[in-house]
């Protein structure tokens, strides 16, 4: 069971499309271990069916039945196929969730760079913000840091305590630039996060006004 | 079949490439589609066109609608929200994939909460229908047209405090709707 979820506001936004690239990948895999946030996005799709279904209807262009039909039986372009990944794990990873696998890709995809401290990242090609993964050996601690922006982690193995809250796997943690903190690997084992940064945090959209204000 | 529920269509596509079908929900819900899509700004031309994109992943996605997870319009709904992510960012739209094996799958007993999601799109659907009118709109600004607050205050010439409050009170309202639904 996750108990660190993203909050209600990236879920609303995620569900609305206003997310960015790299905040969505990080909430979509969350969601493959989260059954309550899939439920919490379920309702907010729902609700903008609900609000499709009472739009006032548009007029169409003339022949738009017949120039869809006409386009049925065309064959589908590859890059339509969304971005899957065998079933495999990469090399030395842990079988991640979708839609995270098919940013990893195969064996060999990721080029590991040595950071301070004995940590271990590779970034992720995902637009709109930095997304990478991070490996912290057993017990180390990042050192005290800030962020420029917004920082989401999201644990993919292992686990790390951050003062006295706990993250294990699935678990997310999103900090402001205002907050300076210094997280551990727990002792057990390596950690393993995923990682966005910044840039990309379109939380600007409709939905995260609104929750926010709502104060949900 | 005039009568026929969207869910049933959509079914109706995925078992048998049925043209008709297709066409009814077509009729149904193509031209909602493209009011959804001029609301997020795009111009007419390119709502058309973002349109027909859904309506053809319609087509070709039929297979894996599954009335248990949503209901149609909500279905619908999330295509032409994924067709527009892609075409607006060019960025592709990180989507669960609900087959995953490493996916967690809900606790046992929640079968039923799935079984409701379709009726969940309908509660919501008729709640909406019973906000008072402008709460309503205010909702439908909100979530539409991606406008602030204060936006919506300066458009609508309300105090931005009526904005807030009746947002929330609507809110509450759609709330309560399904939860009422749940018990």
């Amino acid at each position: 069971m996750t108990r660190h979820h993203p909050d209600e506001a990236q879920l609303a936004s995620y569900a609305g499309g206003s997310l960015a690239e790299a905040p969505a990948l990080l909430v979509a895999t969350h969601l493959a271990l989260c059954p309550a946030c899939r439920r919490q996005v379920a309702e907010y799709e729902a609700l903008g069916g609900a609000l499709l279904d009472h739009l006032e209807p548009a007029e169409l262009a003339a022949g738009s039945l017949e120039s869809t039909l006409a386009r049925l039986d065309r064959p589908e372009p590859a890059t339509a196929a969304p971005r899957r990944a065998a079933a495999m794990p990469a090399a030395g990873l842990p079988l991640l969730p979708e839609p995270l696998r098919g940013y990893v890709g195969g064996p060999g995809r990721l080029a590991w760079r040595r950071g301070m401290t004995g940590l271990k990242y590779a970034r992720l090609e995902a637009a709109g913000a930095e997304a990478r993964l991070l490996r912290v050996p057993a017990g180390r601690a990042i050192p005290r840091h800030r962020h420029g922006g917004q920082e989401m982690v999201m644990v993919l193995e292992g686990g790390y305590h951050d003062g006295d809250l706990a993250f294990g796997p699935g678990d997310v943690q999103t900090s402001g630039p205002e907050i300076e903190h210094c997280p551990v690997a727990d002792p057990d084992g390596e950690c393993l996060c995923l990682v966005v940064v910044k840039g990309g945090f379109r939380l600007g959209g409709w939905l995260g006004r609104l929750v926010k204000l709502l104060g949900y | 079949v005039p009568d026929e529920p969207p869910e049933a269509l959509i079914e109706r596509v995925a078992r048998g490439a049925d043209r008709t079908a297709f066409a009814a929900l077509f009729r149904l819900f193509a031209p909602r589609l493209k009011a959804y899509l001029i609301r997020l700004g795009c111009d007419a031309a390119s709502a058309e066109e973002l349109m027909q994109d859904s309506m053809v992943m319609v087509w070709r996605r039929a297979a894996s609608f599954d009335r248990s997870r949503a209901g149609a319009a909500t279905w619908l709904f999330t295509i032409a929200r994924n067709k527009r992510v892609d075409a607006l960012r060019h960025e592709r739209r990180p989507e669960l994939d609900p087959n995953d094996p490493a996916l967690v799958p809900a606790p046992a007993g929640s079968a039923e909460e799935a079984i409701q999601a379709e009726q969940r799109g309908r509660r919501l659907a008729a709640a909406l229908g019973n906000l008072p009118a402008e709460q309503a709109s205010l909702i439908r600004l909100a979530y539409f047209e991606d406008r602030s607050q204060r936006d919506i205050a300066a458009e609508t010439h309300l105090p931005l405090g009526t904005v807030k409050s009746r947002l929330r009170m609507a809110l509450a309202r759609l709330r309560r709707a399904l939860q009422e639904g749940e018990r």
